[in-house]
C-alpha cells in the first residue's frame, strides 16, 4: 500500500489517437464501449416508454423496428463483445507478466476497426431511410433489399464486417499473448483463472468470428445482385451461417466476466480459486459445446437435427455446473469481505442461474416451439447477458479500477449502484416471464389492451428507468473518485495474480522491479503465505 | 496445445452428430472450424520451437500507419455503397499505410539488432 505510482501525464489526442500500449488500447476500447452503452441504454428507454401502455404514444412502428435492430446490434456488437475483450487486452498481459501484449499494432489496429465499425452502424440515423431494421440477427428475407431497402441497412452490415474484424483481431493477439509471452514459471496450467476464461474466449473468437463477416459480405452481394440466398434453402444457410457465429457470441459475452467474478471471489474470500484444473478444462469444453449448439437456435424451421442441438445444448449443464460449484467453493469458509466488487459477483451468480435455467427450457424443442419469439427468449437471453454478463462486469471493474487508474472507486456509491440495478433488472426483465408465457410475442410497437398486459409492461417500464438511475450513479461514483482520488497503491485488495505485483497504473513495460515466483495460479497468494509460515 | 486439443474437441462433436444424420452444411460448418483449429495449433508449435518470442522491446510507442491502414480499409468498405471515390481514396490511404507499416517494422528490426548486439 506504501508504493505510489507516480502520475501519468495527460494525454494529446495523437497519442489517445495511435499509442501501441496495450493498457491504452483497453482503456480507450472500454471508453468506447461505455458511450455506446448509453447510447444503447437511451434506446432501450425510448422502446420502454413505447410499451409501457398500448397504444401507439412515442415511436412509429418502423422507428421501433430500427430501435430494436439498433439497441440489439448496438450492445452485441459494440458494447458487451468490446468490454469482454477490453478486460483481456488490459489483464491478460500483466496476468502472465510480459512486457507487452502480442502483436501490438494488430491491437491497435483492432480498437480502431471497432471504433469505425460503430460510426459506420450508427451513421444509419442519418441517412433518409433510417438505420437497419432487420434485427440484430440481418434476419434474411427481411435484410435483402426489396423487404429492407435503403442505405442504413447496407451501412449495419458494414459495421458489423468491420467491428466483427476489429474484434478477431483483438480475440488473436489476446490468443497470441496468453499461449507465447510467459513470464518464467508461468506454464499454462499456472495461468490464473481469469487468462484462461479469455483463452477459450478467443478461441471462439477465431474460430467462430470469420464465419460472420463472410455471412455479411454475402448479405451485401445478395441485396446488390440477388442470387444468393435464394429461397427457402437461402434462408436457412444465412441462418446456419450466423448462428455459426451468434450462439458462440453469446459465450464471449459471458467467459470472461466469469473469469473476472473467479478472481473477486478469491480474492475477497482470502482463499486460492477451488477446483482451478476441473476449471480449466470445464471452461475448454464449455467453449467447443457452444460452438456446436447454434442449431437450437432454428429449432422451429425444420431445417436443423433438433435431437443433436437439443444434446449439445442441454449438455452445457455439466461444464455450467463445474463452474457454479467452483465459485461456491470459493467462498465456503472464507474470510469474506463484502465489498461491492464481491457484491456484484453473488448478484451476478443468482441471476445468471434464472438466465440459465430458462436456457435449459428452451433448449428442449417442445417447450421452445412454445417459447419460440415471445418475450419468454427475451427475458431469457437479458438475464444472461444484462443480470449476469453486465453485473459482472462491473464486479470487475469494481476490482480493476484502482489497477487501471490508481484510485479506488467509493464502495457507498458502489452498493447503491447495486442495489438499483439489482431492483431495476429484476423488476424489468422478470415481468417480461410472465408476458411471453401469456403469449406477448416479441418487436412489437403495440399490443391490444384487451390482453391486459399493460401493468406488467408498465413494471417493466418502470425496471429499466431505475437500471438508468443505477448506471447515473455508476458514473457519479467514477467522477467522483477520479476528481478526489483515494490512493489505492500497488495491491489494495490483497490480489492473488501478477498484476498486483507491479504499480497502479502499471508504467509503460508492464513491470519494473523482477517478478516474483511463480509456482502457481495464485503466486502472490503463495507469496503471501510463504511469508506468513517464514 | 490449448488449440490442438480445442480443435480436438470440435471434431469429436463433430463425430457425435454423424450418426443424427447432419446437413452437409452443419458437418462444413463444425467439421471446418475443428480443422483449422488443430492446423492452426500446429503452427502455432513450430513458430513456437522456431522462433522464440523477442525479448528487447524496440516498439514504437506510436504507430500512424495501423490506423491509416484501418481508415484506409473502412473507407474501402464502405465506398462499395458511397461510390468509387471513397474506394479510390481508402485504397489509396490503405496503400500508404501499408507503405508506411513496412518501413516501421525495418526500423524495428533494425532497432533489434542493435540492441541484441549491444555487450
Amino acid at each position: 500500500m506504501s508504493a505510489v505510482a507516480a502520475p501519468r501525464p495527460r494525454l494529446g489526442l495523437v497519442e489517445l489517437a495511435l499509442s501501441t500500449d496495450h493498457k491504452r488500447v483497453a482503456t480507450r476500447l472500454l471508453g468506447v464501449a461505455l458511450l455506446l452503452f448509453l447510447g444503447g441504454g437511451v434506446m432501450a428507454l425510448v422502446m420502454r416508454l413505447e410499451l409501457a401502455q398500448p397504444g401507439l404514444q412515442v415511436v412509429s412502428t418502423a422507428s421501433y423496428n430500427a430501435l430494436f435492430t439498433m439497441h440489439g446490434s448496438t450492445m452485441i456488437y459494440l458494447v458487451i463483445t468490446p468490454a469482454a475483450l477490453a478486460l483481456g487486452v488490459y489483464l491478460v498481459p500483466l496476468q502472465v507478466g510480459a512486457a507487452e501484449i502480442a502483436a501490438p499494432r494488430l491491437a491497435l489496429g483492432g480498437l480502431w476497426l471497432i471504433v469505425l465499425g460503430g460510426v459506420v452502424m450508427e451513421s444509419g440515423f442519418l441517412t433518409a431511410g433510417g438505420p437497419g431494421r432487420a434485427t440484430w440477427i440481418g434476419v434474411n428475407p427481411l435484410s435483402e433489399m426489396v423487404n429492407s431497402p435503403g442505405v442504413g441497412m447496407d451501412l449495419w452490415i458494414f459495421g458489423v464486417i468491420l467491428a466483427t474484424a476489429g474484434e478477431l483481431a483483438l480475440g488473436v493477439c489476446i490468443l497470441l499473448t496468453a499461449l507465447r509471452l510467459h513470464a518464467p514459471g508461468m506454464t499454462l496450467l499456472r495461468m490464473p483463472v481469469f487468462s484462461w476464461t479469455m483463452v477459450a474466449t478467443a478461441l471462439m473468437i477465431a474460430f467462430a468470428f470469420p464465419v460472420l463477416i463472410v455471412a455479411m459480405l454475402l448479405l451485401w452481394l445478395e441485396r446488390q445482385y440477388g442470387g444468393i440466398f435464394v429461397g427457402e434453402q437461402g434462408a436457412i444457410a444465412y441462418q446456419h451461417l450466423f448462428w455459426f457465429y451468434g450462439h458462440p457470441v453469446v459465450y464471449v459475452m459471458f467467459f470472461p466476466f466469469v473469469g473476472a467474478v473467479a478472481e473477486v471471489f478469491a480474492t475477497f474470500s482470502g482463499r486460492r480459486f477451488f477446483g482451478y484444473r476441473m476449471f480449466v478444462g470445464s471452461i475448454l469444453l464449455f467453449a467447443a459445446l457452444s460452438m456446436s449448439v447454434w442449431g437450437h437456435h432454428m429449432f422451429t424451421t425444420g431445417a436443423v437435427e433438433n435431437r443433436y442441438f437439443s444434446l449439445t445444448t442441454t449438455a452445457i449443464l455439466v461444464p455450467a455446473g463445474v463452474e457454479y460449484f467452483d465459485l461456491l467453493a470459493t467462498l465456503w469458509r472464507g474470510r469474506i469481505r463484502f465489498t461491492a466488487a464481491l457484491l456484484f459477483g453473488v448478484a451476478f451468480l443468482l441471476q445468471f442461474l434464472v438466465g440459465g435455467l430458462s436456457g435449459i427450457w428452451v433448449a428442449s424443442p417442445p417447450l421452445d416451439y412454445h417459447a419460440n419469439n415471445s418475450y419468454v427468449v427475451v427475458a431469457h437471453f437479458h438475464y444472461t447477458l444484462f443480470a449476469g454478463s453486465v453485473f459482472a462486469l462491473f464486479a470487475g471493474v469494481y476490482y480493476w479500477f484502482p489497477k487501471w487508474t490508481g484510485a479506488l472507486l467509493r464502495e457507498g456509491l458502489g452498493r447503491l449502484h447495486l442495489l438499483l440495478l439489482f431492483v431495476g433488472t429484476n423488476l424489468t426483465f422478470a415481468p417480461q416471464f410472465a408476458l411471453g408465457q401469456e403469449g406477448m410475442t416479441r418487436r412489437i410497437a403495440d399490443y391490444p389492451r384487451a390482453e391486459g398486459w399493460g401493468t406488467l409492461n408498465t413494471l417493466s417500464t418502470v425496471g429499466a428507468f431505475v437500471i438508468a438511475l443505477g448506471v447515473l450513479v455508476f458514473l457519479v461514483n467514477v467522477w467522483v473518485s477520479l476528481r478526489a482520488p483515494r490512493v489505492a497503491g500497488p495491491d489494495p485488495w490483497e490480489g492473488q495474480t501478477l498484476e498486483w505485483a507491479t504499480s497502479s497504473p502499471p508504467p509503460r513495460w508492464n513491470f519494473v522491479e523482477a517478478l516474483p515466483p511463480v509456482r502457481s495460479y495464485a503466486p502472490l497468494w503463495d507469496l503471501r503465505h510463504a511469508e506468513g509460515e517464514g | 496445445m490449448p488449440l490442438v486439443v480445442f480443435g480436438a474437441l470440435l471434431l469429436v462433436l463433430t463425430a457425435v452428430e454423424l450418426p443424427f444424420g447432419p446437413s452437409a452444411a452443419e458437418l462444413a460448418l463444425l467439421g471446418g472450424a475443428g480443422a483449422a483449429c488443430v492446423l492452426a495449433g500446429v503452427v502455432v508449435l513450430v513458430v513456437e520451437r522456431r522462433r522464440p518470442p523477442p525479448e528487447v522491446q524496440t516498439l514504437p510507442d506510436l504507430s500512424p500507419p495501423v490506423v491509416l491502414i484501418a481508415f484506409g480499409v473502412s473507407a474501402l468498405l464502405v465506398g462499395a455503397e458511397a461510390g468509387p471515390w471513397l474506394m479510390f481514396l481508402g485504397g489509396g490511404l490503405a496503400l500508404i499505410g501499408i507503405g508506411a507499416l513496412a518501413r516501421e517494422r525495418v526500423a524495428e528490426r533494425r532497432a533489434e539488432r542493435a540492441e541484441g548486439e549491444r555487450p
